[in-house]
């Protein structure tokens, strides 16, 4: 995220040129939001260094309806693959985008055909949109166990049909491992495990559980370092996953004023180093 | 054919429930919990068509 608090965080890494490559969500200005000249020279300078993959939060690919919102929305994207060069181009799995709101939380969606028929169409407007190859991220969220259990082959009939990859991000796995009891190979193996391209690692945060049916419920709010389970599910992907060609760190803007948080983000990153030089040696 | 109109009935319906400030087969699995997290984010991040 473009803001201060990231920026001291990671100034020294970008200076150690420990950073590899970069994640832009090109979308996160198109609500007027200006970034500083800081980050836009980051972000050219990854772009043409072949180093940029561009993640879209907006586009809500499995809303039944195809809007004008989203129309609108695949033309930004259009102009903006066309001005700037991105390795590939990821989205979420899921909807946020139907009724009276235009943009929501992503939801999982019933599993079925007519799903399936509208995700392949989404993605291959957003194939012919960004002319690089494209790829979902698998949601943390789930309505229940058969949410969990179904989203990877899911994913996988959806992305197949655009020749596309799986952006597999190890938090929301972890989220729905603590939620819903499922073994972490288990989750994992349901996954199509050969088309992961890009893996994300980051935090999150507890809530309390309404039900009483477990001790808490996990989020993904990116809003605190990595915890270890995380990075053992790192490590676990990346001896099964053999096409994995980034690893992005996210973390959510203005959550990181202070001296300490920003250490503990740049250990972090230490730790992921540590553990791709581990797998890779 | 697949019935996106049943589908699209059936998000405009969730999305508007979830985000009032308040498919049976599906519905009937939810969690409790899970449904509790829907609401509280679509009570901070929905935006409203015209907003």
């Amino acid at each position: 995220m473009p803001t201060e608090d990231f920026q001291m965080a990671t100034e020294q890494l970008f200076e150690e040129e420990r950073v590899e490559s970069l994640e832009w969500s090109f979308d996160f200005t198109w609500n007027g939001v200006v970034v500083d000249p800081w980050a836009l020279e980051l972000i050219d300078k990854y772009s043409e260094a072949n180093a940029l993959t561009g993640h879209g939060v907006n586009l809500s690919p499995l809303s039944a309806r195809f809007s004008k919102r989203q129309e609108e929305w695949l033309a930004r994207a259009r102009e903006e693959f066309k001005t700037r060069k991105y390795v590939h181009a990821s989205e979420h799995f899921g909807f946020s985008e139907a009724g009276p709101i235009k943009h929501g939380a992503p939801l999982s969606v019933p599993m079925d055909a007519a799903s399936l028929k509208v995700g392949k169409e989404m993605l291959k407007r957003y194939a012919d949109a960004t002319g690089c190859p494209v790829g979902l991220e698998n949601l943390a969220f789930a309505f229940s166990i058969n949410d969990v259990k179904k989203q990877g082959h899911f994913i996988d009939e959806l992305i197949s049909s655009v020749n596309g990859f799986l952006l597999l991000d190890l938090h929301n796995i972890f989220c729905q491992i603590a939620n819903f009891g499922i073994s972490e190979l288990e989750l994992l193996n349901s996954y199509p495990l050969d088309k992961v391209r890009e893996i994300h690692i980051s935090g999150g945060s507890w809530s309390p559980s309404i039900s009483g049916k477990r001790a808490a419920v996990r989020r993904d709010t990116h809003d605190d370092g990595v915890p270890q389970e995380v990075f053992n599910l790192a490590a676990l992907a990346l001896k099964l996953c053999p096409n994995i060609e980034f690893v992005i760190f996210e973390r959510l803007g203005n959550t990181m004023f202070s001296l300490e948080a920003q250490s503990e983000f740049r250990d972090d990153f230490e730790s992921m180093e540590q553990i791709l030089e581990f797998c890779y040696a | 054919m697949p019935d996106t109109l049943k589908l699209q009935e059936f998000q405009d319906a969730l999305n508007e429930l979830l985000a009032s400030g308040k498919y049976r087969e599906y519905i009937s699995e939810f969690d409790p919990d899970m449904v509790e997290v829907a609401r509280e984010l679509m009570g901070k991040w929905a935006q409203r068509v015209g907003e």
